[in-house]
């Protein structure tokens, strides 16, 4: 079913995109619900994005079409980020035309996004501190681990946990051997281990 | 166990292991360890960390999809649709049985209702804020308990909150802003006479109701308590959005009624400029903001907003509580005193520094002009500086040659076209010549418009590629931006009149959805032929070194192109430099 679906989008069908979008939807809300900047996440639905990326994906069905990617769940993917990064542009923009230079601008920083949303993601788990001193602590400790992470690791652990991708898919996405984002997978988890060896003694304290 | 087909067994084994978490269930470690003794050892390593990131996660799903799920009925409320949610539940629409009253109905998230103490200590506060009727106040009819749902049945208003409205309407009118800061403040200075405190002010919680858009505020008295073990926001609340907190209360410390001026003087900071007054990449810069930053007078972001109001505001938002407004009711009667400055007739009002509409056009005008400039100049100043973009003559080359630390180069750039000329100069350093980038070394950085995009020059390119490039996560301010799209590629064209012997340059790419656009070919043309061709760059792959001689060349052309993408990119050239 899901193959023949993949056939058919290759050809070119609008239903079957239809299709395999409703199919791969909840899993893309997961992606942008991860990759969604908080800041930028006041003013943003992704469910906007999700609309806005299907529509983006029909008129650039004739790409796909013509240089298909291993599955349209990657190509999809693809299009949902390049939306998302395009309401950062849009963001970005609005605000250079804007006399009120609003506040999106700040949503939208050149610096790394990812390990932005591994601290958040990794803080959650934390120990829940009495204050917010506290836990700028908290997430200063993970963020400086969070910067000591090779930027593939980073990606590898954002990929396979938080996006859910498996590990053909990550490797993929990054433009590497299986086996090697698969190495690194497990040397980040392993790194990842201590990390929270620590939090946890942090709790205790 | 480390060979290779171990290493591949255990990914799987870590896949299926994440896979039945995520499905919901409880597989144990140890069971996995026992059922492959081989890999054992590195599943009792590794698994933890797994089972802990999605344990985290499915607990956040977890308490979404609980109070996602629609009741059909809690206590004497028929639940009729979903109003909305938040970090502090979901709010539906209900009919109250008997009365057959239309009502909100909020359910609270199953970590607060499931939690006994925190239970009885939300009820307690709901009932304390049941009895307070006031027009800019939301009226809570009751809040109590079924099963195991908390839940809090409050008046159905119809309208929009503040935030949605700053999202549709960014740049209110004056006098309708002083009219909804004047009845937030009436509000407030009811809840805080009941001895109450809100600690939560910020524009979600802010509702406009119906067409003349009366303030009716929401959650108050039930925001999280310092004196209380719960916090009954979300941690990624907190994590979140500090925006609004008072410095107090970001330190953990008693608050009281002033703690909500301040956070009310951040709304109005936001909504009178457009701008929060505390502001910061991470959550750690935001609070460090809260902590040291002075905002800028509010006038100076907009100049509609008279002086009085401005110096009310940051008054508001001074970091000690001492020396802000002493009460709501304080804060109400000097808005009062504003207003009724604004609403005087036109002539009168020309005393105050509100501008007539045409002079704010004008200004705003050149000021969005200033404005859309220094950016550019800015990136320029900073391409130009940090590059390390020296010129070294032959007969000092042996000299390290010094990276500029301050460039005052005269930009006049022209808006109809995308080229920003920097006059030349250079000035020696240990007998070593150093020049600014565009200096001498060319006439001026070209960013080629977009294709079919008119209107957009130099400025369009997004204010990060100027201020920070960030290449593979790794912060780049000496870079050179371009972003070339399909059949359009983007150049940078430097005038060497022969003067130079080589260009080096690292190259690689910058765009933040990391590897949303197709691979990037960077080129060096000297007079017309192709010196150095990149490799296709992502923003994945290794940064490439280029060094190519540029003797007796008079143009050099850096050109980068997309390949096969309808789309285009950033793409930079880091740390390019010339030597003579």
């Amino acid at each position: 079913m899901s193959e023949e679906l993949e056939a058919r989008l290759r050809q070119g069908d609008e239903q079957a995109l239809a299709a395999l979008f409703t199919q791969h939807r909840p899993h893309l809300f997961k992606i942008i619900s991860f990759r969604l900047d908080p800041r930028l996440a006041q003013r943003v639905d992704p469910e906007d994005i999700l609309q806005e990326a299907f529509l983006a994906a029909q008129t650039r069905l004739v790409h796909f079409v013509k240089d298909p990617m291993a599955s349209s769940f990657l190509w999809l993917r693809l299009i949902t980020l390049q939306t998302l990064q395009d309401v950062y542009r849009r963001h970005a923009s609005a605000k250079q035309r804007d006399f009120n230079r609003d506040v999106a601008m700040d949503a939208f920083s050149g610096n790394d996004q990812t390990s932005v949303a591994l601290v958040n993601r990794l803080a959650v788990r934390g120990p829940s501190p009495a204050s917010i001193a506290a836990r700028r602590d908290l997430i200063s400790r993970i963020g400086e681990f969070i910067s000591q992470l090779e930027p593939i690791d980073r990606e590898v652990i954002a990929l396979r946990h938080y996006e859910e991708l498996s590990n053909s898919e990550t490797a993929r996405v990054l433009g590497i051997q299986e086996k090697a984002a698969s190495i690194r997978y497990m040397r980040a988890l392993k790194r990842l281990k201590d990390l929270m060896a620590q939090l946890d003694s942090l709790g205790d304290s | 166990m480390s060979d290779e087909a171990g290493d591949e067994a255990l990914d799987e084994l870590a896949e299926e292991f994440a896979g039945l978490i995520r499905a919901g269930k409880n597989p144990s470690i140890e069971d996995f360890a026992a059922k492959h003794p081989d890999l054992a050892s590195d599943i009792r390593d590794i698994f933890p960390a797994i089972e802990a990131m999605e344990l985290a996660k499915r607990g956040e799903e977890k308490s979404d999809a609980a109070a996602a799920k629609m009741p059909e009925r809690v206590a004497e409320f028929r639940v009729v649709r979903e109003l909305g949610r938040g970090g502090m539940g979901v709010v539906y629409e209900a009919v109250q049985d008997p009365l057959e009253r239309r009502v909100a109905l909020k359910i609270l998230p199953p970590r607060i209702s499931g939690d006994p103490v925190g239970a009885e200590r939300f009820l307690q506060e709901a009932r304390a804020t049941a009895g307070i009727k006031h027009p800019n106040l939301v009226t809570v009819y009751q809040a109590g308990k079924d099963g195991d749902l908390l839940y809090l049945a409050m008046e159905l208003l119809e309208g929009e909150s503040l935030e949605q409205r700053m999202r549709r309407t960014p740049r209110p009118e004056l006098r309708e802003l002083l009219r909804v800061f004047r009845e937030i403040a009436a509000g407030l200075s009811v809840i805080h006479s009941h001895g109450l405190i809100h600690r939560d002010i910020k524009p979600s919680n802010i509702f406009l109701e119906g067409e003349n858009g009366r303030v009716r505020i929401l959650d108050f008295g039930l925001a999280r308590s310092s004196s209380s073990k719960i916090q009954l926001t979300r941690k990624g609340d907190i994590l979140g959005t500090p925006a609004y907190m008072s410095p107090e209360q970001a330190r953990g410390e008693q608050v009281d009624a002033r703690s909500d001026l301040f956070s009310l003087g951040c709304v109005m900071y936001a909504v009178c400029t457009g701008k929060r007054p505390f502001r910061g990449e991470s959550l750690l810069d935001q609070l460090t903001s809260l902590a040291v930053d002075k905002p800028l007078p509010p006038q100076q972001l907009n100049m509609e907003i008279p002086e009085p109001l401005s110096q009310l505001i940051l008054k508001m938002l001074m970091k000690i509580p001492d020396n802000r407004p002493g009460s709501a009711a304080e804060l109400l009667c000097e808005l009062n005193s504003i207003e009724k400055i604004v609403a005087e007739p036109v002539s009168e009002a020309a005393a105050l520094p509100i501008k007539s509409s045409g002079d704010i056009a004008q200004r705003s005008t050149t000021s969005a002009r200033r404005r859309i400039l220094l950016p550019a100049i800015a990136g320029t100043v900073c391409a130009a500086t940090a590059l390390f973009v020296f010129i070294t003559r032959q007969p000092e080359a042996a000299v390290e040659p010094a990276p500029i630390k301050k460039a005052a180069p005269v930009f006049p750039i022209s808006d109809a076209d995308v080229t920003a000329l920097v006059s030349a100069h250079s000035k020696p350093a240990n007998g070593t010549y150093v020049i600014e980038l565009p200096l001498t070394l060319g006439e001026g950085i070209w960013i080629p418009k977009e294709s079919g995009i008119k209107d957009r020059p130099l400025h369009h390119v997004p204010r990060h590629v100027f201020e920070i490039f960030s290449v593979g996560g790794r912060s780049s301010p000496h870079a050179i931006g371009m972003h070339p799209i399909e059949h359009s590629p983007a150049d940078i064209i430097v005038r060497l009149d022969k003067k130079f012997k080589s260009f080096c340059a690292i190259i690689s790419l910058n765009d933040p959805v990391y590897e949303a656009h197709s691979a990037m070919t960077f080129e060096v043309i000297g007079d017309g032929v192709s010196l150095w061709q990149s490799k296709p760059v992502t923003s994945r792959s290794e940064t490439q070194l280029c060094e190519v001689s540029v003797a007796g060349v008079t143009t050099l052309t850096l050109k980068v192109s997309c390949a096969g993408d309808d789309r285009g990119t950033h793409a930079v050239w880091f740390e390019p430099y010339v030597t003579r």
